[in-house]
């Protein structure tokens, strides 16, 4: 069965976080980038497509990634982007942030921490 | 002279692998030229066609994937698109994302470009009132004015039609004025911000309202404070609001309407240099 899709709001402050922890794992194009999420989230992070270009370009203005176009054939010309020291020290900020919020609710709300049952 | 008619391509016309040419996709081609009549003019010419790239390339990749997965050219095409969003809701997303991005001090970068340059016009605004207000009541006219009606007063005239107070020049401008300066900010607003200017002018005069409403109910129990305060709620968000909206769209229009007959010019003039 297919989780369910979170709250856009929820999404939306972490999008940073993500895309940088799916290029922090290799170089990767936008269209690679949404398709790795949705398929690591199986789907339940899925955001509008379009919504990731002023991010990326956000990230490499503020030098946390580098954009090079890259043409593979006859294709038409992709933006292959790849994370800078600077992009990985942000999302260990970005995923400490989260860390220590997860746990916060859970103290609060006396939850066990989730764990996916297969 | 007979009509010329064009053969509609067949799906399998189109050629999307690897390899091959990229195919005429009329879709497409129209979900890039939507997103580039709302960039033109307003964000620079690289930045722009940067980002036209990367969207056509991504497009191009959904629809691949569709075909490979046996969904027709339209189907693929129409999925990509769909999942990619509204071509002018994105292009204005981006636009909003680079007007940011374009901040030079702390202050813009934290509180939002749009946002400062919407308080700080509206903010003047107020103080032009303020000071007018601060002329009458220094320099008062001849004839008595009074914003605020007593319940008596309105009995008294109501529903009898309310009489011109004064006919003076400074009774139109103590009128006049609060009515139309969110009109002037709006209009400033949507000149100076070229996406989501509405939201802007909402951001920028939320905490002007509040002050009002402070100051209002400092110095009750005159009422022309709070008075003011609602007249800022009810008349000067919705229609600030809205006139930057409108003016923002006309604006970007007539940017997109100069860019494209300046690179025309261009274009004719390299012709006529060859």
């Amino acid at each position: 069965m297919r989780p369910q899709r979170l709250p856009t709001e929820l999404i939306k402050g972490n999008t940073k976080t993500l895309v940088l922890a799916i290029l922090r794992e290799g170089p990767s194009h936008g269209y690679g980038i949404t398709h790795e999420i949705e398929r690591r989230t199986e789907s339940a992070v899925s955001f509008r497509q379009g919504t990731l270009y002023p991010l990326l370009h956000e990230l490499e203005r503020e030098e946390m990634i580098i954009g090079k176009w890259e043409a593979f054939g006859d294709e038409r010309p992709k933006k292959i982007y790849t994370i800078t020291e600077k992009g990985l020290a942000e999302l260990a900020n970005g995923l400490d942030a989260w860390k220590r919020l997860s746990k916060a609710i859970m103290q609060v709300t006396n939850e066990a921490p989730y764990e996916p049952s297969n | 002279m007979s009509p010329v008619t064009k053969a509609k391509p067949d799906a399998t016309e189109y050629r999307l692998f690897t390899g091959t040419p990229v195919p005429e996709n009329l879709l497409l081609e129209q979900y890039i030229a939507a997103m580039d009549r709302v960039l033109q003019g307003s964000v620079p010419d690289s930045t722009r066609r940067d980002l036209l790239e990367e969207t056509q390339a991504h497009l191009e990749h959904a629809v691949r994937t569709g075909l490979e997965r046996g969904k027709s050219l339209l189907e693929s095409t129409q999925s990509a698109i769909d999942r990619y969003g509204p071509a002018k809701e994105n292009a204005l997303d981006y636009m909003a994302s680079w007007f940011q991005s374009e901040s030079r001090t702390p202050m813009t970068r934290k509180v939002g470009r749009a946002n400062l340059i919407s308080y700080g016009i509206f903010q003047m605004l107020v103080v032009i009132y303020y000071l007018i207000l601060q002329i009458h009541v220094f320099l008062p006219g001849e004839s008595m004015y009074r914003i605020p009606f007593s319940p008596a007063q309105v009995r008294d005239v109501w529903p009898n039609p309310l009489p011109f107070p004064d006919f003076s020049a400074r009774f139109f401008i103590l009128i006049g004025y609060p009515l139309l300066a969110p009109l002037l900010g709006g209009l400033i607003i949507g000149c100076l911000i070229p996406a989501k200017a509405a939201s802007a002018v909402y951001r920028g005069l939320m905490p002007l309202i509040l002050i009002s409403f402070v100051m209002g109910a400092l110095l009750l129990p005159m009422t022309e404070g709070l008075l003011f305060a609602l007249l800022q709620v009810a008349f000067w968000l919705p229609v600030g609001c809205l006139t930057a909206h409108f003016s923002s769209n006309l604006a970007r229009s007539w940017r997109c309407r100069a860019h494209v007959a300046s690179a025309i010019s261009l274009e004719h003039s390299h012709s006529l240099e060859k």
